[in-house]
C-alpha cells in the first residue's frame, strides 16, 4: 500500500475539490491518458471515452449540488496511472461491445454465393472444425488464454510475456506446443471418432488450408 | 505436417470464448491489480483462468497491454537503486581485484586476467552506459524485444506474423516518451508497483459506501452496459462464492471435501474460498504431490503438476509414468499394490493393474474429474467438478449417476 502512498494521496486531494492538487493530475496524467486512448483506436474513438473519463474524475454534481468524483474509487491497489489505463480500458471495450451488438450484422458472403464444391470437401472442413472445437475446448486456461491473446487479440510475443508473467521465448514455446497439441488432437478425433483413414484425414486437412479471406477483426476482439 | 490455417485457429478460439460477462469478470480496480502485480496470486491464478473462456476479459488484458507506455528511464544516476548501488559496487570491485591479485596461483593463469577485466567493466559501467547494468525484466523487455533473434523468440510460431505483430507494435507505441515530462511520474510508480509485486499482495480495500454498490447484486448484463462503477463490481469479485449466483466460487467449497483425498482438503481448509474452483485445484496440485498410498506401503503413485510418478521402494526413488495422454491428473485411488485409478480434467479416467501400463478408461462426459475412490480393479467412483458422482462395477465400462 505504502507504494501508491503519493497517489492515494493525489486522489483523495482531487476528490475532495482541491484545486492544486487537480492541476498537478492534469500535467501529469492527462497525457498518459490520451496516449492511453489512441494507443486502444488509432482513429481517435476512444478520446472520446477518455474525455468523459476526465470529466467524471473531475467531478460531475448530483442532484443535491455536491461533486462527486471518481476518484473515490481508487484504493491504491495498483498504481494511480494503471487505474486509470484500467478503467479507460474498461470503458471502451464494453462500449465497442454494446455498439457492436447494435449494429446490424454485416451479410453473409460466403458459404451460399459459392459454386457447389466437393460434397466431400464440404464434410470435411466440418469435421476438422468440429474436431478443432472440442480440441481448444479441452486445453488448459492458460494455454487457451495465451493462443486467444496471440491469435483473437493478436497481441505480439512481448506483450503475451508481460501479460502472462513469463518470458518472451517461453511464451513463444508454449504457443507453439499448444499449437501441436491442438493438430494432434484433431487428428486423433478424426481417426478415431470419425473412423477417417490416413488419405481422408489428409484430404481433411487440406481442404481446410485455402483461407476464406479475413474476417472484421474487430468483431473478433471485441465480441 | 499440415498445420492447420491460423484464421481457422482464430475462429475456433473466439468461438470457444463466453461472450456474456459473468460476475467473475474484473472490475477495473482489479484489472489494474492484475496489471500491475499488485494482485494476490490465488486471484490471479482465478483471473487467468475465468479470462481463459471469457472474450470480454481477454478484451480487457489485450487493452492493457496495448495502452501500457513505453518505459522511460530515468537517469541512471537517479535511480535509487545505483544510487546504493556505487559505493557496494566499487567496494565489491576492489575485493575482488584484491582476491585475484594476491592469490593468482591458486587459479589458472589464465583466470585473474578475464576476471580482473571483468571486474573493472563492472566498476564502470556504473558511470558510463546506462544500458549495461540489468533493469526490472518487465522494464526492459519492450525496449529487447525487437532486437531479439526471431529463432529464439519465435519457434514454431509463423515468421510472417511475428514480424507483422512486432513491426505493429513498434508503429503503434507513441515515441513521445522523451519531451513528455508529465508522463514520467507515472511511469516511475508503475515500475516501483512492479518491482515492489511479491510483497505486496494485499488484502482488498473496502470500497467506500457508494449509491452504486446496490448494483453489486445486478445482473452481469449491468457490466456490458459500461456503468458498473468499481467498488460497486469489487465486491463482486471478492465474495463470488456469498453471491448466490453460484459462480465458481460456490461450487468451490462443496466439491472439494467430497474429492475425498488428504492433500486436496488439506489445501481446501487453508484455501481462502472465494477463489474459484479451478483455480484451487490449480493451487492443490501444484502446491505439492498428491500422494497416492497403496496397502502395500512400498507402492505408490504421485500426481505431480498433473503427471504421475511411482515408487517401488516407498518413495526413495519415483519414476515418471508414461499414461499415454497430456490432460492433466487431479487424483487418483490405489486399492492394491498393482492397481491404480486416476482421475483428472476432461473426463479423463486411467487404470493399471500392473502398476507398470495405464489404459485409458472410457468415461460418459467430457467433465473435469476432481476425485476417485477405487476399492479394487472393477470397482470406483468418482466425483466431477460440479459436485456429481458416478461409479462403475465392471471396470469402467459402464458409469451410473
Amino acid at each position: 500500500m505504502s507504494a501508491h502512498a503519493a497517489d492515494v494521496q493525489l486522489a483523495r486531494l482531487c476528490a475532495a475539490g482541491d484545486e492544486r492538487a487537480w492541476e498537478t493530475f492534469v500535467r501529469e496524467y492527462r497525457p498518459l491518458l490520451y496516449r492511453a486512448a489512441d494507443a486502444l483506436d488509432r482513429t481517435g474513438g476512444a478520446r472520446e471515452v477518455a474525455d468523459s473519463l476526465y470529466a467524471e474524475l473531475y467531478g460531475i454534481k448530483d442532484a443535491g449540488g455536491a461533486r462527486q468524483s471518481l476518484f473515490r474509487y481508487y484504493q491504491g491497489r495498483s498504481s494511480l496511472a494503471t487505474w486509470l489505463r484500467a478503467v479507460l480500458a474498461q470503458r471502451y471495450v464494453d462500449r465497442v461491445r454494446v455498439q457492436r451488438r447494435t449494429e446490424p450484422l454485416p451479410e453473409e458472403t460466403d458459404g451460399t454465393a459459392a459454386p457447389p464444391a466437393d460434397p466431400d470437401r464440404d464434410r470435411y472442413v466440418a469435421l476438422v472444425r468440429t474436431a478443432l472445437a472440442r480440441a481448444v475446448s479441452r486445453l488448459d486456461p492458460r494455454d487457451r488464454l495465451r493462443l486467444a491473446s496471440y491469435y483473437v487479440q493478436e497481441l505480439t510475443l512481448a506483450e503475451i510475456g508481460r501479460l502472462l508473467r513469463e518470458s518472451e521465448a517461453s511464451a513463444s514455446r508454449h504457443l507453439a506446443r499448444t499449437r501441436r497439441d491442438i493438430r494432434a488432437d484433431v487428428e486423433r478425433q478424426l481417426r478415431e471418432e470419425s473412423r477417417l483413414n490416413d488419405e481422408q484425414i489428409a484430404a481433411c486437412l487440406a481442404s481446410v488450408v485455402e483461407d476464406p479471406g479475413p474476417l472484421d477483426m474487430k468483431q473478433v476482439i471485441y465480441d | 505436417m499440415t498445420e492447420l490455417p491460423d484464421r481457422l485457429l482464430r475462429d475456433a478460439l473466439h468461438d470457444s470464448a463466453s461472450k456474456t460477462p459473468s460476475s467473475m469478470c474484473v472490475d477495473a480496480d482489479a484489472l489494474a491489480a492484475w496489471a500491475d502485480g499488485t494482485m494476490a496470486g490465488a486471484d490471479r491464478v482465478a483471473f487467468e483462468i475465468h479470462a481463459a473462456g471469457c472474450a470480454r476479459c481477454q478484451a480487457l488484458m489485450a487493452a492493457m497491454a496495448r495502452t501500457e507506455p513505453p518505459p522511460i528511464e530515468p537517469a541512471w544516476w537517479r535511480r535509487p537503486f545505483y544510487s546504493w548501488m556505487m559505493p557496494l559496487a566499487v567496494a565489491t570491485a576492489a575485493i575482488i581485484i584484491v582476491v585475484f591479485l594476491a592469490i593468482p596461483e591458486r587459479r589458472g593463469p589464465a583466470l585473474p586476467g578475464p576476471a580482473v577485466t571483468e571486474t573493472s567493466r563492472d566498476a564502470s559501467a556504473s558511470v558510463a552506459p546506462p544500458h549495461a547494468e540489468k533493469t526490472a525484466p518487465s522494464a526492459a523487455a519492450p525496449s529487447a524485444s525487437p532486437a531479439a533473434p526471431p529463432s529464439a523468440a519465435g519457434a514454431g510460431v509463423p515468421d510472417s506474423r511475428r514480424d507483422r505483430a512486432t513491426t505493429l507494435t513498434r508503429n503503434e507505441r507513441p515515441q513521445d516518451e522523451s519531451k513528455d515530462a508529465a508522463g514520467r511520474p507515472a511511469a516511475k510508480s508503475e515500475r516501483a508497483a512492479r518491482d515492489a509485486e511479491p510483497a505486496a499482495a494485499q488484502p482488498p480495500v473496502p470500497a467506500p459506501a457508494s449509491p452504486l454498490a446496490s448494483t453489486a447484486s445486478a445482473p452481469p448484463s449491468a457490466a456490458v452496459a459500461g456503468a458498473v462503477s468499481p467498488p460497486a463490481a469489487a465486491r463482486e469479485t471478492a465474495s463470488p462464492g456469498g453471491a448466490g449466483g453460484g459462480g465458481l466460487g460456490a461450487t468451490a467449497a462443496a466439491q472439494v471435501p467430497a474429492a475425498g483425498t488428504r492433500a486436496n482438503a488439506d489445501a481446501a481448509r487453508s484455501f481462502d474460498a472465494r477463489a474459484g474452483a479451478e483455480a484451487l485445484h490449480l493451487k492443490a496440485v501444484a502446491a505439492n504431490p498428491l500422494l497416492i498410498v497403496s496397502p502395500v506401503r512400498e507402492s505408490q503413485w504421485r500426481i505431480v503438476n498433473g503427471a504421475v510418478e511411482h515408487t517401488d521402494d516407498g518413495g526413495a526413488t519415483w519414476r515418471p509414468q508414461a499414461l499415454g495422454t497430456d490432460v492433466p491428473v487431479r487424483a487418483g485411488s490405489a486399492p492394491a499394490a498393482r492397481v491404480c485409478w486416476l482421475a483428472g480434467a476432461r473426463g479423463l479416467v486411467l487404470l493399471t493393474t500392473d502398476a507398470a501400463t495405464w489404459r485409458r478408461i472410457g468415461f460418459p462426459e467430457s467433465v473435469d474429474l476432481v476425485a476417485i475412490d477405487a476399492t479394487d480393479a472393477v470397482h470406483a467412483t468418482v466425483t466431477t467438478a460440479d459436485g456429481r458422482r458416478f461409479s462403475t462395477a465392471d471396470g469402467g465400462q459402464t458409469w451410473t449417476h
